[in-house]
């Protein structure tokens, strides 16, 4: 029979130990690096799916997805809820007032609007440039002709006079000439373009842009798919002629 | 399975998983969005903007290994502090009537449904208390364990 001791570790705990001393020592040690391997692939599984849903979800930034902001019914067109012809197409338009290139895409997106209107939802969204001087104000002004009913009549005026306000070098007196034009109010129209929550709309529109990788404007989200400058309005028309071309045809047969 | 088990599973995975989609939304909205509706809540600048930089990817982080099972009390501990810190800020905000911004993948609201927010907290915390203490079945965590005992076989 085996005799065993008391020994005292550097724990402090007394543990039994056979003559050598060497049995109990042993399973001790075990003990600790059973654990400490346990606690290092404990460690290594913690850092691999970090890794892993780090890349998802900056694959997800990337494909611009994510929650969006919502747009003030002032700013959206087309299709209309509970009407029974179902929408074709969602359009995100991320614009500059000053910006040539979205006046020009500005012209298109109304034509496209007035032949398939009813079968388009545009949602408006502003992206004032820095490098533009007066369109963070001219979007300000916008929105208040909106809060009176005039949005979008208040912005055609803003791009087609692009020339006329866009490189003044103090606040264009143009902005309060086209409310006037359009018969606002004047007094609700200032009082509303001082209002801080107005401003930090459009200051987090752009923030929001930004997130959804926009850099330069005109952008589109077309059905979800981000498309910069407006090619991609013609081929989304004839996408949109397409299926009413064979509704049209599934409804002659019928 | 026995009921006890299961309820803690099931209770790792329901809030394992809201917290990783809250994390996943809050990353992916604009950080100027985040701190605009951290700051509507009332949280001062300084706290907000670090805020809107860590406390999402706490989420994410702590959310996945919650539904895997890994450092599982660790995570509750967390989500628990994190969820009665919302609670007091929620209440706070209430009790000065602000609309608090709402975030989902579908959008950003505003929204006065502050209770109907603290309520869904109230909710969370009830239901970490089962994987808290019933949750350590079906884990990474055994997994890691069950392979080291099988080595010392």
């Amino acid at each position: 029979m085996k005799k065993s001791a008391i020994k005292t570790v550097s724990s402090g705990k007394s543990v039994k130990t056979d003559k050598t001393g060497t049995a109990a020592d042993s399973t001790d040690s075990a003990d600790i690096r059973q654990r400490r391997i346990y606690n290092a692939r404990r460690l290594t599984a913690a850092v691999l799916l970090a890794a892993a849903v780090s890349a998802t979800v900056l694959i997800m930034k990337l494909k611009h997805c994510g929650p969006v902001m919502p747009v003030p019914e002032y700013r959206t067109a087309g299709a209309a809820a509970g009407q029974t012809e179902s929408p074709l197409s969602e359009i995100y338009e991320y614009t500059d007032f000053a910006c040539p290139a979205c006046a020009a895409a500005n012209v298109q997106l109304q034509n496209m609007m007035n032949t398939y209107g009813s079968r388009i939802k545009l949602h408006f969204k502003h992206f004032p440039l820095s490098m533009h001087k007066w369109s963070g104000i001219a979007a300000l002004y916008a929105d208040c002709a909106g809060e009176q009913g005039r949005f979008f009549q208040y912005g055609e005026m803003l791009f087609r006079n692009q020339e006329e306000w866009a490189d003044k070098d103090s606040e264009p007196e143009e902005f309060r000439i086209y409310a006037d034009r359009l018969g606002l109010d004047r007094k609700q129209m200032e009082s509303c373009v001082r209002k801080t929550e107005n401003q930090t709309r459009i200051k987090l529109e752009k923030a929001e842009g930004q997130a959804k990788g926009i850099t330069a404007t005109p952008s589109f989200f077309i059905n979800g798919k981000f498309h910069l400058g407006a090619g991609a309005l013609a081929s989304e028309s004839m996408r949109i002629e397409q299926i009413i071309q064979a509704e049209k045809s599934r409804g002659a047969r019928k | 399975m026995n009921l006890k088990d299961f309820s803690g599973s099931a209770a790792r995975l329901i809030t394992g998983s809201a917290f990783l989609i809250a994390g996943i939304e809050k990353v992916l909205v604009s950080h100027d969005i985040l701190i605009w509706i951290l700051k509507g809540l009332g949280l001062p600048t300084f706290a907000a903007f670090p805020a809107a930089w860590i406390f999402p990817f706490c989420q994410i982080f702590f959310g996945l290994f919650l539904i895997c099972g890994l450092y599982t009390r660790v995570c509750v501990l967390f989500f628990s502090a994190t969820v009665a810190l919302e609670e007091i800020i929620l209440l706070q905000a209430w009790l000065r009537m602000v609309p608090v911004a709402e975030l989902d993948f579908y959008g950003i609201f505003l929204s006065h449904s502050i209770i109907w927010q603290i309520f869904q907290n109230v909710m969370l915390i009830l239901i970490l208390y089962p994987a808290f203490f019933y949750g350590s079945r079906y884990t990474l965590d055994n997994l890691i364990k069950s392979t080291l005992t099988e080595n010392k076989k």
